[in-house]
Parts: structure tokens; C-alpha cells; sequence
């Protein structure tokens, strides 16, 4: 099988140009040993496989940084059979850059000059004929968020495959990479000089202040529409329980099926189905938003002016995107996280937007608040809001120097391409096949973590003091006592990690009588939750210590099953998405026994 | 003069890229060395300066302009 590789510097469309070629037929792990990931896909042409490994991404070959390394050691080793190298139609004099440090390593390569339309609307005419003579490797003008253009592309590689191509221009010399641009380049482009200015959007979009409120308000605007979106696949998996349960509830009663198995049948699998539909939806929403954002070229501006923020924390300034995200959905921010192009740096963001409690949280914790401190609850409101901002930091500092080591952080010098049309089908096309395959994947994850809940609270009598969860809950009461909370928050802490809206229905099951805790678990999502009793009875149980305890717990508990399923996907390491959840898991466990002792004296 | 104080819609030639080689090379990559004509288009307090140089718009860090030493092009 011939194996091909793509080159590029950031922005140069390398990742939209593997997408469409290689489809949903991709692997994506990461480099032996490496925070540094590895996409490798494939695509057939006329009958051959072909695979496609796209190169790390890095401004060039001089192994500063690990991703430059992997990508050098690629090349020099001679594991692909050509290299396709990008650069940008519309700044050729810098984007060729990659050529002139690939120039010195003499591997097999075809020359792709990306973006065509941007060129052209900036009225630049490229010569790739005149390239290609000068060169001596075919040189291809492309848009690679083109989808028609794919199969010109295609036969050219193939022809390429079947007699290497090497170029015939001088090396380029070291630190001579500018001036042997310049030289291939003489009367290649031909252009009307116009002077740059900025437009008046990029006026603001730039500015100090005005930039951030527009990054702000676009984020909110990306999750509103992401939800829209998302909608009516949301509505169509949310029918699933709400139509199938009764239903098979039903002819589980009449044909005796024992308890146990008719709740997996009636209410396990219709809800694993709904979650795996509504996260997808979800997915499929925030990638598409998303990835309009940044074909248009706007997410870079969101990146430089929150770059002075977010750089503090270790992260680009695009990152602020997926955090935003997360007060609506962590899912949501961990799939926007996407956009960070370094492997490391993503998932420090992803980490990040764990610890910003997502909608479901402010859902549940006002309701609760409000049952135990009335007025006060605000300032539960706000110590939230203050945690959440000493965690960012906690986070930063406890992961920043393993995934962002000082020397690979971008912030320092960056460029913000220009604005251009979106490409309407390649957006979808990308959307689409994400949601596809996370839909897949978490249907496994969500079923096999819902078993887990399910049989944890199981009660052959319906009753709660015959489920697994009550007799290790009140076994170990002792044990949660002293983290501050009792055998029936605890219970609701542990549902909390499967679904944040859990936390009702349990503590409803619980205190109220309302209901088994396998329908408060499970059921609380798509059937919602009436605490009116809940408030009556829980304050006269429940100290107030204890209550604010468990309200920071959940709080800042790993995200729900959907969150860490859609981590795994976005991490592809398990070895990392179990190290957050346990970093969470205790640090919630920390923060509640020692909010609960201190509350103790105090209240 | 440093690149950090430049005004806002001149255009210079950059002498001297500061003196870490790390920075250097990822400046070089972006097409900024020395002799390269560049435009200011925007120098806000304690925001990176928006350039343009060979087509493209990039933004460098005030810490980092404040290395880079240039000249008026007159």
C-alpha cells in the first residue's frame, strides 16, 4: 500500500485537506510515547488503497519543538512514499517557508498551493506551470475546502506515486529560507498591489476591549445556534425513552420478564440510545458552528485578543472558546476544543473546561441552594463562580507544565488569515461524519457506564434500602461522613458524574419516596424532575454544612458520562481522560470535606 | 527604534529580531527577518501588534516587540 504524508504550516488547510480525503476512514492515536497526535486515514483510488498520515503540525523543520522532531523523523527515515506539501496561494512569499526547510531533506514531494480563491479574490494570478518547470515536482493549485476538486487531485498524486518526483532546484541553505523563496518565486505571482488595511469588523473584532465582548458574544451566539442545530435530533432522541419505555415496560409486565431484565430492556437501552442521540447532536452541532467560525477565519482573532489571558494558563487564546462553551455543555467544549492545533494544549484546554460547571449544574444548584439558604443561595452562587476560577488555576499549574512545556506555547507570534466565504459543504461534510463516529462510540461507552449505575441501583423491591448503592453507601457512611457528606448525598454525588440533572431525581428517590432510584437516575433527563416534596423534606435530614458540601461536590465532580466519553474520543487516551476523572473524582471529594468542616463551625 | 513603540500605519524595515534563537526561527518561519519591509497596521497597550509583512497579518506580542529593533522607511 503507497503511503503519503501532508506538510503544512498552521492555517495552511492541512487538516480540512486530510478530512475530505480521507473521509470517516480514519485512525487517530497518538505518536508512540508522545503528547503529540497521529491521524493516519486512507482513501481508494481506482481500486488502490492509498493511506494518508498528516504531519504534525509546525511552523517548520528545525526540531524545536517535539511535534517538528516527530515530523523531520518522518520525512528523513523515508516513511512515505511522497510528501504532499502545502502552502498558501494568497502569501506565497512566506508560506513556502515548509518548501524551503523540506528542500533540504530530498524526499518525493508534490507541491499543493492551497486557498486558489483566496488568491484570486485578492486579485493575485499564481504561475504553477512556470513552478512546477522551476521545480521540478508537480505543483497543483487547489482549495482544499473544495470538494469537486478532490479527483483532479487524486489522479495527480497517483501519477506522482508511480514515479517519484524529487526536486530539482539547489537545498536551501540554512537561514537562507526567505531569500530561496524569493528566488523560486521571480515572476510567478502576479498581482495589483493593493495596501493593506483593516476592515471595520476586524477594527473591532481586534480591539482591547470591544474584541473580547464580540469573542464573548459569538461564543454564546456559536452555543445557541449549536443547540438549534442540534434540536431536532435532540427532540427525536428524547422520544426514544419517553415513547419505548411505557411501551416496553408494559410487555415486560405482561410477558413476567423478571424485574432486573425488563429495566435494562425498558429502561436502560432507550435511555444509553437517547444519551448516545443527543450527544451526537450536540457534537454534530459545536462542530459545525465551529468549524464555520473557522473557515470563515474569525476563531483566530478570538485567539489574539485573549491570547494575554489565556497564555497565563498555558493555553492559546482560542481556548477561551471551548471554556465559554462549557457553561452550557462540557460536551460541547470538549469537542470545541478541536480547534487548538497543539495535542497537549488541547487537552490542558479540554481540562479546563472541566472545571467551568456546565448548564445542568446552575439547573440543579439554585433549586437546592435556594431549599437550604433562601436569599443566601446567591452567595453559593457566587463561591461557585469563585472556585471555579481558583480551579482554572489549580489545573493549570498541576497539568500546564506536562502538556504545554514553555518552549511549544504559540502565543508569541501568530497570524490571522484573512477573511474569506465559508464552504458550506466541506463544513457538513466534517460535521457529519464527527457525529457519526462519536455516536457509535458512545453508545458503548454510555451503555457499559450506565450498566455499572444500573446495577448499583437495582432494587428488586423498587425500594432504595435494596440497591447495591445503599449498602455500600451506608457501609461506608463513616468513611463519607468525615468528606462531608451522608449515605444520601453521597448516593446523589455518585449519580451526579452519570448525569448532572441525576442529582434531583435521586435525592428525590431518596427523600421523597418518589419513584425508584434507577427511574430518578435514568429518568430525571428525559422526564424531569418534581421536587416540590424534595424541598419540604430535605432540610429537616440534611444539615446546612452538609447540604453546601455536596453542592460544591457536584459541582466540581468529573463532568457526566457523555462529557468523559466525548473526552476519550477527543483525547483518544484513556490513560489521560482516567487521570482528570480521578484528578475531579478527589478534588471534589478534598473540597467538600473541607467546605463541610469548616461549615460546621461556622453555621 | 523598537518595534513596540512603532505608530500605527507606517511602514518599516526590521534590523534586528531580539536574540532568542527559539523566537528568531519561529519569526523567520513567519517571514520576519531582518530587511523585510512591514507595515504597523495597529499598536494598542497591552495587546500583540498587528503587522503586515509578504501578504500576511500577524500579531506579535508586546514582550517580544519590544526586542525587535526597526527602522522608519522612508
Amino acid at each position: 500500500m503507497y503511503k503519503i504524508a501532508l506538510l503544512g504550516q498552521p492555517n495552511s488547510g492541512k487538516s480540512t485537506l486530510f478530512n475530505a480525503l480521507t473521509g470517516s476512514h480514519q485512525h487517530v492515536g497518538n505518536w508512540p510515547g508522545k503528547t503529540v497526535e497521529r491521524c493516519e486515514g486512507s482513501y481508494k483510488y481506482q481500486g488502490e488503497a492509498i493511506s494518508v498520515v498528516d504531519l504534525p503540525g509546525s511552523y517548520s523543520l528545525t526540531a524545536d519543538s517535539e511535534e517538528e522532531k516527530i515530523t523531520r523523523d518522518f520525512i528523513t527515515q523515508g516513511d512515505a512514499d511522497l510528501i504532499l506539501v502545502m502552502a498558501d496561494s494568497s502569501q506565497l512569499s512566506r508560506s513556502l517557508y515548509m518548501l524551503a526547510d523540506f528542500s533540504k531533506l530530498n524526499a518525493p514531494a508534490t507541491l499543493i498551493l492551497n486557498m486558489e480563491d483566496v488568491a484570486k479574490a485578492q486579485g493575485k494570478q499564481v504561475n504553477s506551470a512556470l513552478l512546477e518547470k522551476r521545480l521540478g515536482i508537480p505543483v497543483i493549485s487547489f482549495v482544499a475546502a473544495d470538494l469537486k476538486r478532490y479527483d483532479k487531485l487524486k489522479s495527480v498524486i497517483h501519477s506522482a506515486l508511480s514515479s517519484p518526483p524529487r526536486l530539482k532546484v539547489e537545498k536551501c541553505g540554512d537561514g537562507q529560507e526567505l531569500s530561496w523563496i524569493a528566488e523560486i518565486l521571480s515572476g510567478v505571482v502576479n498581482e495589483s498591489q493593493k495596501p493593506y488595511t483593516l476592515g471595520k469588523f476586524d477594527r473591532l473584532a481586534t480591539g482591547r476591549i470591544s474584541g473580547k465582548i464580540i469573542a464573548c458574544a459569538a461564543m454564546l451566539l456559536a452555543f445557541a445556534c449549536s443547540m438549534i442545530v442540534a434540536m431536532p435530533l435532540m427532540g427525536i432522541g428524547g422520544m426514544i425513552p419517553q415513547i419505548f419505555t411505557p411501551l416496553l415496560q408494559n410487555a415486560m409486565d405482561a410477558l413476567n420478564v423478571h424485574s432486573f431484565l425488563a429495566g435494562i430492556i425498558s429502561v436502560l437501552i432507550p435511555n444509553t440510545i437517547y444519551f448516545a442521540f443527543s450527544m451526537s447532536g450536540f457534537v454534530f452541532g459545536v462542530n459545525f458552528v465551529f468549524a464555520f467560525l473557522e473557515d470563515i477565519g474569525y476563531i483566530a482573532r478570538v485567539a489574539y485578543v485573549f491570547d494575554g489571558i489565556m497564555s497565563k494558563l498555558g493555553v492559546q487564546g482560542k481556548s477561551i472558546c471551548p471554556m465559554i462553551m462549557g457553561f452550557g455543555c462540557t460536551i460541547g467544549g470538549a469537542a470545541g476544543a478541536r480547534v487548538i492545533d497543539n495535542y497537549g494544549q488541547r487537552l490542558l484546554t479540554i481540562a479546563l473546561t472541566w472545571a467551568v460547571p456546565c448548564a445542568a449544574i446552575w439547573s440543579v444548584i439554585p433549586v437546592l441552594a435556594a431549599y437550604f439558604f433562601g436569599f443566601g443561595s446567591i452567595f453559593v452562587v457566587l463561591g461557585i463562580l469563585a472556585y471555579m476560577m481558583l480551579m482554572i488555576f489549580v489545573i493549570s499549574k498541576v497539568f500546564g507544565k506536562r502538556l504545554s512545556p514553555a518552549q511549544t506555547r504559540t502565543g508569541l507570534i501568530m497570524e490571522l488569515p484573512p477573511y474569506h466565504k465559508p464552504h458550506w459543504k466541506s463544513i457538513l461534510y466534517i460535521a457529519w461524519i464527527r457525529a457519526i463516529d462519536i455516536f457509535i462510540r458512545a453508545l458503548k461507552t454510555i451503555f457499559l457506564i450506565s450498566l455499572i449505575v444500573y446495577l448499583l441501583t437495582f432494587s428488586l423491591s423498587g425500594n432504595v434500602e435494596n440497591s447495591l448503592l445503599y449498602h455500600i453507601g451506608t457501609f461506608i457512611e463513616p468513611v463519607t461522613k468525615f468528606f462531608g457528606m451522608g449515605w444520601q448525598t453521597f448516593m446523589a454525588f455518585i449519580a451526579s458524574a452519570f448525569a448532572k440533572e441525576a442529582v434531583l431525581g435521586v435525592l428525590n428517590a431518596v427523600f421523597a419516596g418518589q419513584g425508584s432510584l434507577i427511574a430518578g437516575t435514568f429518568e430525571a433527563k428525559s422526564f424531569g424532575v418534581d421536587s416540590s416534596i424534595l424541598a419540604a423534606v430535605m432540610p429537616t435530614v440534611i444539615s446546612k454544612a452538609e447540604a453546601l458540601a455536596f453542592m460544591f461536590a457536584v459541582s466540581f465532580n468529573v463532568p457526566c458520562v457523555m462529557a468523559l466519553s466525548t473526552t476519550y474520543r477527543e483525547t483518544h487516551s484513556l490513560k489521560w481522560t482516567l487521570r482528570l476523572a480521578l484528578f475531579f473524582t478527589g478534588g471534589a471529594l478534598i473540597l467538600s470535606c473541607i467546605i463541610y468542616h469548616i461549615a460546621e463551625i461556622l453555621l | 527604534m523598537m518595534l513596540s513603540k512603532a505608530i500605527e500605519g507606517q511602514t518599516y524595515i526590521l534590523i534586528n529580531i531580539g536574540s532568542d534563537p527559539h523566537f528568531m526561527r519561529r519569526a523567520g518561519s513567519m517571514g520576519l527577518v531582518p530587511n523585510t519591509e512591514i507595515r504597523v497596521i495597529r499598536n494598542q497597550t497591552k495587546m500583540p501588534i498587528l503587522l503586515f509583512a509578504r501578504d500576511t497579518l500577524i500579531a506579535v506580542n508586546q514582550k517580544d516587540a519590544a526586542e525587535i529593533e526597526v527602522e522608519a522607511n522612508v
